[in-house]
């Protein structure tokens, strides 16, 4: 396997390529971009476009509240702490601290959470090039065998890409 | 993003914005120097403090919440608008918000890390901070959750925890450029914290995706944290505090010191950084309208819990409320008022106001002394007049107060500076989407 990289200078062009890469017979899932900025969802391949974030935010919040019913009721409940007759367990501060840590555990499971999708941490050596950041765009194609790869570079080239890299093994 | 709509190619833009990053002058320098040394000051103040004990500040019955309080609130409130403008113009779509969230998220931050050091200060005792901290101790107790102070702590952590991940997320691309235009060991450094990112499709969409989440979750929790903070005072019975409005009294407050703060701070990093091309006049307008919205909701919420205590007339009350107006603390009073809401609101209806910037940087600075104030005195004439008159008292903070105060300052700068330099204060990515958003439509 290998993974080819084109760069080209417009927008326009990774789009066009796009759509040969894909009339040629390669997958959406083996193709990808990189940009300076997010390109619209309309014109690029978004890898994945669908997302279980707003599920694990979800999620996350339901452990948030086991754990802050657990802080605020589950401690009082094992060590009583009576003062001026009041409730051990009272209502209106456990709904506060869960509140609070519910949504703390959104927050937080959000953020691993979307690491996860996008998968980092990610040290090992990947597809780059930092004319990227100088407003470049790189069009990322994963090649299951020699023929693929040369089919693809012959595809980026004929669509104009100003450089094109061959990366050795799946660098998407 | 330049007001004329002209673009700068993202070669500039990179060069610009990374700069500060990038090259290290006298000025910065010779800042951390200053600010160090008041800092440095402070620490000493409070190491005395600790070794001599609480009687070195001016705290003394029937007043034993004084400047350390003042500032833990108004630090909190310093801390609220950043990350609720971001959250909240991120939400809307606002464009024009792009080269300054950053700035406002990291005030947040800081803010949030001066404000949480004030109970501790408070404390007296501060080594015993962590009977606070919820683990299962020898001591075979927990924190008394029915304790607002408690619900401030966690709440606050929330926030906390919450401002530094939205942060952070929304400037890890930054980091990913910063690591390939640095060397040596910073080079390191930005590819541990970049994480690998290289710029995917699949990368950008969950960021940005991830980042309005969390936009929408953080604004309910900057909502019921300075809310709970006001509860540490409205759960008491003392006048003045006991008050069913204190929840969103407080929370106009603190946007109107947090807006106000963030307005300085721009123009002293558009001064100090040269960011004349992407903080423009256009962000200055709309935040000067921002702060006179919110100055005449502050004055609204002055003005009703002002009057429904005057019209009820209950004796104890009314003590504060003359102590307040016309007593010992009238002076401040009458400034609060007009620093937060008669020199402000009528100044920024004109557009010659805020796109003014030595304007701007005044009537900002002029609101955050009126808020301190304003702090300062929900606290200490209701507990100086409390309902007891023959135990009625006075408070005045001593030096070492002052210094701790004076050290939270430059603390505060210090650590805002020493981020403008290791990290982009300006979110780069964001200023360069807007241009394409500019440019396609």
């Amino acid at each position: 396997m290998v993974t080819i990289m084109g760069i080209f200078q417009q927008l326009d062009n990774v789009v066009r390529t796009q759509r040969g890469l894909m009339e040629a017979g390669f997958s959406s899932e083996d193709l990808s971009t990189l940009s300076s900025v997010p390109l619209a969802e309309d014109t690029v391949l978004t890898g994945g476009a669908s997302t279980r974030l707003p599920w694990i935010a979800f999620f996350g919040g339901i452990i948030g509240i086991i754990i802050g019913l657990s802080l605020a009721a589950g401690t009082a409940w094992l060590y009583p702490l009576p003062t001026g007759g009041k409730p051990v367990i009272s209502l209106p501060p456990i709904g506060i601290i869960t509140y609070e840590v519910m949504m703390l555990g959104a927050l937080v499971a959000t953020f691993f959470g979307a690491l996860f999708e996008m998968r980092l941490p990610q040290f090992k050596k990947k597809a780059f090039s930092p004319g990227v950041y100088d407003g470049k765009i790189a069009l990322l194609v994963r090649c299951r065998s020699e023929e693929e790869a040369e089919k693809g570079e012959r595809i980026l080239s004929q669509a104009g890409a100003a450089e094109i890299e061959r990366y050795p093994g799946d660098c998407l | 993003m330049p007001a004329n709509q002209d673009f700068i190619p993202e070669t500039k833009i990179n060069r610009d914005l990374l700069r500060p990053v990038i090259e290290t002058t006298g000025r910065f320098y010779l800042t951390v120097a200053i600010l160090g040394l008041v800092v440095l000051n402070g620490l000493v103040a409070f190491m005395y403090q600790m070794a001599t004990g609480m009687g070195v500040a001016g705290l003394n019955r029937p007043v034993f919440w004084g400047l350390y309080i003042t500032n833990f609130v108004f630090w909190v409130g310093i801390s609220h608008a950043g990350t609720l403008l971001s959250a909240i113009l991120r939400i809307t779509n606002a464009q024009w918000r792009r080269p300054m969230t950053r700035a406002a998220e990291a005030l947040t931050v800081f803010a949030l890390m001066i404000a949480g050091l004030f109970p501790l200060v408070h404390l007296g005792r501060t080594w015993t901070f962590y009977f606070l901290i919820p683990y299962p101790s020898q001591r075979g107790i927990w924190p008394n959750f029915r304790s607002p102070l408690l619900w401030d702590a966690i709440a606050i952590f929330t926030y906390y925890v919450g401002s530094i991940l939205f942060l952070y997320i929304s400037m890890v691309p930054d980091l990913g450029l910063a690591r390939d235009r640095v060397g040596g060991w910073r080079k390191e450094i930005y590819r541990v914290l970049s994480l690998g990112w290289r710029g995917t499709a699949r990368e950008w969409h969950r960021v940005k995706r991830a980042g309005t989440i969390m936009a929408m979750l953080i604004v309910p929790v900057f909502v019921s944290v300075h809310t709970i903070v006001s509860w540490d005072f409205g759960m008491t019975l003392v006048p003045g505090w006991h008050s069913t409005i204190f929840g969103p009294y407080f929370v106009i407050g603190a946007i109107l010191s947090g807006v106000a703060a963030v307005i300085t701070l721009m123009i002293i990093l558009r001064w100090a950084l040269g960011l004349k091309e992407y903080l423009t006049l256009t962000q200055f307008d709309n935040l000067g309208k921002i702060l006179g919205a919110v100055s005449l909701a502050w004055f609204y919420f002055f003005f009703a819990e002002f009057l429904t205590i005057w019209y009820g007339q209950v004796p104890e009350e009314m003590a504060v409320i003359r102590h307040r107006t016309f007593g010992q603390y009238a002076l401040a009073f009458w400034v609060v008022l007009f620093c937060n809401f008669l020199i402000p609101l009528p100044a920024l209806i004109f557009k010659r106001v805020r796109t003014s910037i030595p304007a701007m940087l005044v009537l900002t600075i002029v609101i955050n002394v009126g808020m301190f104030l304003e702090r300062y005195l929900i606290i200490v004439p209701s507990l100086a007049r409390q309902r007891f008159p023959a135990a009625w008292g006075s408070y005045f903070p001593s030096w070492v107060e002052i210094s701790i105060m004076a050290g939270a300052f430059c603390g505060f700068a210090l650590m805002y500076v020493i981020f403008a330099k290791i990290f982009p204060i300006i979110p780069i990515w964001e200023v360069k989407e807007g241009q394409h958003i500019q440019r396609s439509t």
